[in-house]
């Protein structure tokens, strides 16, 4: 009688321990949810994870589910109530640091999982195609010598990627960020519409947005917010670095969890994301969004998030969008 | 003329292999999905984005292309048969279109509102086709200071939607203006009325009120009228036809309506919505009948419904041409153009001219088989009028409240439509109209926005709000409008309720005339 009960606890110890061995690998169907709607840059990045994860990578099937709202703090809230399910995951940006350091999102990274970080969006300082300013270099004198005369628009809220950009090349130029005219638009499309238009004189954006009517010839780009030169279209396009100023800024794209996951989830999501990153189909994604790979695992991303929020917090203070 | 050869490849296109079935597809579903209350064009295409994700870029398109027109067409037959837009769009074609059903005129609205989107579908598709490139530099012109003249225009035009006392019109304006400050503030980021819920950050979603106001509204009025035994469903459909005296009336008005859908349709941001008040306001000031707006007049179906579908070959010049979209329909368009692998800008035309022009020619063929398909069945969808109430109301509830949680895929705009559902109810019950509130909900955020852009750019000088010849115009016609209200009732001109009492005065002494 011992010694069957013996064999049946041993049983039983085999049995959760594969069964913890299982947790660690989805057993269902998957679900990113991206707090933007079809066609942002949220939304084309999940699918992109999702066409490439779903390749043989991954073994259950990915849905992506849009649920927009207040610049993704409404779907990162919504996989939040999932705590501990693999089986929920989301896109995120600056945007998470950004909303907690104005207050407007009582959501911190710390209180999700971040699981990595893959790319990062490198931003073009674009003018009209028939602007007096030929190059970088007119740019920042005009902007040195009567920065209230030039007009500057960009999407989609102060504080963001773009307005964080212009605040570092103020810095790096000495002139005043308060001075030049600023004006928030909407959407990426309507501050190109406004710079086609010429009713404003300068845009700052992601690479991607202008790459076309770069190539068209309709704008021009005057200098990349990169470390390096970027390709396709842009790759006349210096770097600031390049030209002496120490302007490097883009906002990152990686992937979160809910709150409370197990190691050993987490490991499986970070291996399953580096081989993705390893493949040609994802490479393609990043050359066509002009993406940079940025790619970092857990803990990694756990230092960058923070060292990001440290850098945004200052920029925020120069821009007095923070006390 | 390579243009005519272009559009004859396109055509073909759209009749190869399975791009005729997928037309199809599209346009049948997309009218049923429209046709379902609190559902319109941008909730519908969302929708069914899905089911196009299988084909390949062409197909897929061409299948959304077919949802769009199916779907619009499909708003303004919930709008007519049962007083619930699913969109800004129709609750224009509502205004008169269900004053004509319950009169027993709702196959002739049906009817008229199919014929008015065909030929103002068509009218924006031969503008789309020929004067594509023009048209899309002119519409770079317009910046915020463009922008804010012309919404100021439309917002005066919404004067013309007031029934009733003219300070319950005033009100349901402001109240919709305010109801457009709710939200993070784009200019400075700053968060207004949102009780720290991040589901207002974005503020209060137009489709979630628009359903709440119409279709939920709706439910209550009709419980009050059953418990109250007044309860009058339509006992006769009437004849389906038009009759020879309206088209009379409104051959003009499919004419003005396209016209005005198209050019306002151009400019991006502008929309559905200020294409058909526009036209809306256009047909009351020319009708010889203005007193019988809003109680059935067939012209006000007929413009408008013009307008709305001619805005959408429009609205599809910047999105082809510059690769800019021009309303919330065009801008998930470019998202599923995206997520078929092909980056939309100003090559679109050059580089994939196979897709583009497989589009419009699809496009040309979904006009033609939405009028097919759809005039059969209007005898069948009249008869939804004869619907008992108990029933009738729990569909649509039940439709109002999957439509509002189908916006976002969250619980909360449920809870917006229901609160708006109240709302529309007290406010139905003081005779407030509903209608001019929500065209202020629609236009207030860009009107605010537009304004403080523009004044930022000038550093604050009001000279800044006129930098051009078009910003001037639309400023000098919406100051011309209220100079005429404000001065004119002394003399009589234009009030058109004098005018009608004038009118109904003569028809007295010679009443054998009707």
């Amino acid at each position: 009688m011992a010694a069957f009960s013996r064999i049946v606890a041993m049983a039983l110890a085999v049995a959760t321990s594969a069964a913890a061995a299982q947790a660690a690998e989805p057993t269902r169907v998957i679900e990113i949810i991206v707090g933007a709607s079809p066609g942002g840059g949220f939304d084309r990045t999940a699918r992109a994870i999702e066409r490439v994860l779903e390749d043989g990578i991954v073994g259950q099937p990915i849905n992506v589910i849009n649920q927009p709202g207040a610049g993704g703090a409404v779907g990162l809230a919504s996989m939040n109530r999932h705590p501990g399910d693999m089986h929920y995951i989301s896109i995120i940006s600056p945007n998470i640091l950004t909303d907690e350091l104005r207050g407007t999102s009582p959501m911190t990274f710390e209180a999700l999982t971040p699981i990595a970080t893959l790319v990062s969006e490198y931003l073009c300082f674009a003018v009209h195609a028939d602007s007096d300013l030929e190059t970088a270099a007119d740019l920042v004198a005009a902007l040195k010598e009567k920065p209230e005369a030039i007009r500057f628009g960009f999407a989609t809220t102060p504080g963001n990627h773009n307005h964080v950009a212009f605040a570092q090349l103020a810095g790096a130029v000495g002139f005043d960020v308060m001075k030049p005219k600023t004006v928030i638009f909407k959407g990426a499309s309507e501050a190109v519409t406004a710079l086609l238009g010429r009713h404003i004189d300068f845009s700052i954006a992601p690479a991607a947005s202008f790459a076309e009517y770069v190539r068209s010839g309709d704008v021009k780009c005057l200098a990349v917010s990169a470390p390096e030169r970027l390709g396709g279209a842009l790759s006349d396009v210096p770097t600031w670095t390049e030209l002496g100023y120490d302007v490097v800024y883009g906002p990152f794209r990686g992937v979160i969890g809910p709150q409370g996951m197990e190691p050993e989830q987490i490991a499986f999501w970070e291996d399953a994301l580096q081989k993705m990153a390893a493949t040609e189909a994802w490479k393609k994604e990043v050359a066509e969004n002009y993406w940079t790979e940025n790619v970092k695992g857990h803990d990694e991303t756990m230092t960058f998030l923070a060292t990001e929020r440290d850098l945004l917090r200052a920029s925020l203070t120069d821009l007095g969008l923070l006390q | 003329m390579d243009t005519i050869a272009f559009l004859a490849t396109g055509i073909a296109t759209a009749f190869s292999g399975w791009n005729f079935v997928y037309v199809l597809i599209g346009a049948f579903v997309g009218t049923w999905i429209g046709m379902l209350p609190g559902l319109g064009p941008s909730t519908g295409i969302a929708l069914l984005l899905p089911l196009t994700y299988g084909l390949d870029p062409t197909g897929g398109m061409i299948m959304l292309c077919g949802i769009y027109f199916g779907s619009m067409y499909g708003g303004s037959i919930s709008s007519i048969l049962l007083n619930t837009p699913g969109d800004v769009s129709s609750v224009i074609t509502m205004l008169d279109g269900n004053p004509m059903a319950r009169r027993g005129r709702g196959g002739a609205a049906l009817f008229c509102a199919a014929v008015a989107s065909f030929i103002g579908g068509s009218v924006g598709l031969v503008g789309l086709t020929f004067l594509a490139e023009p048209i899309a530099r002119f519409a770079l012109r317009f910046g915020p200071a463009e922008y804010f003249a012309l919404m100021t225009f439309a917002l005066i035009a919404t004067a013309t939607l007031m029934q009733g006392a003219a300070v319950k019109g005033l009100m349901a304006i402001v109240i919709g203006l305010m109801i457009a400050t709710v939200g993070i503030d784009l200019q400075s980021g700053a968060a207004r009325f949102t009780m720290n819920s991040p589901n207002l950050f974005d503020g209060i979603s137009l489709i979630a009120v628009i359903i709440g106001l119409f279709g939920i509204s709706e439910v209550f009025t009709n419980i009050q009228e059953i418990m109250a035994r007044r309860w009058g469903k339509v006992e006769t459909v009437g004849r389906l036809w038009m009759e020879p005296s309206e088209w009379k009336r409104c051959r003009f008005s499919f004419l003005r309506g396209s016209v005005i859908g198209f050019m306002v349709g151009v400019v991006p941001g502008a929309g559905g919505a200020v294409a058909t008040l526009l036209s809306y306001a256009a047909e009351r000031r020319s009708s010889r009948h203005p007193e019988e707006f809003g109680k059935g007049a067939i012209e006000g179906v007929a413009g408008p419904e013009a307008a709305n579908n001619a805005s959408v070959g429009g609205a599809l010049i910047p999105l082809f041409t510059l690769g800019l979209p021009g309303s919330s329909a065009t801008a998930i368009l470019l998202g599923a153009l995206m997520i078929f692998g092909i980056q939309p800008g100003p090559h679109l035309f050059t580089e994939n001219p196979d897709l583009v022009w497989g589009i419009i020619g699809s496009l040309y063929v979904a006009n033609v088989v939405l009028v097919i398909l759809n005039i059969p069945f209007i005898g069948i969808f009249v008869r939804m009028l004869m619907m008992p109430g108990a029933p009738l109301n729990a569909i649509i509830l039940l439709l109002a409240v999957t439509g509002a949680y189908s916006l976002n895929n969250n619980v909360f705009d449920i809870q917006v439509a229901l609160v708006f559902g109240v709302i529309g109810f007290l406010l139905r019950s003081a005779q407030v109209p509903l209608a001019p509130l929500v065209l202020a909900v629609a236009l207030g955020g860009g009107l605010e926005q537009s304004l403080r852009q523009a004044l930022s750019l000038s550093d604050g000088d009001p000279a800044g709000l006129v930098p051009s010849g078009i910003a001037a115009v639309f400023l000098g016609l919406s100051a011309l409008l209220v100079l005429l209200a404000a001065i004119l009732p002394a003399t009589r001109l234009m009030s058109p309720r004098n005018r009608a009492l004038r009118r109904a005065a003569k028809k007295e002494k010679r009443p054998q005339t009707q």
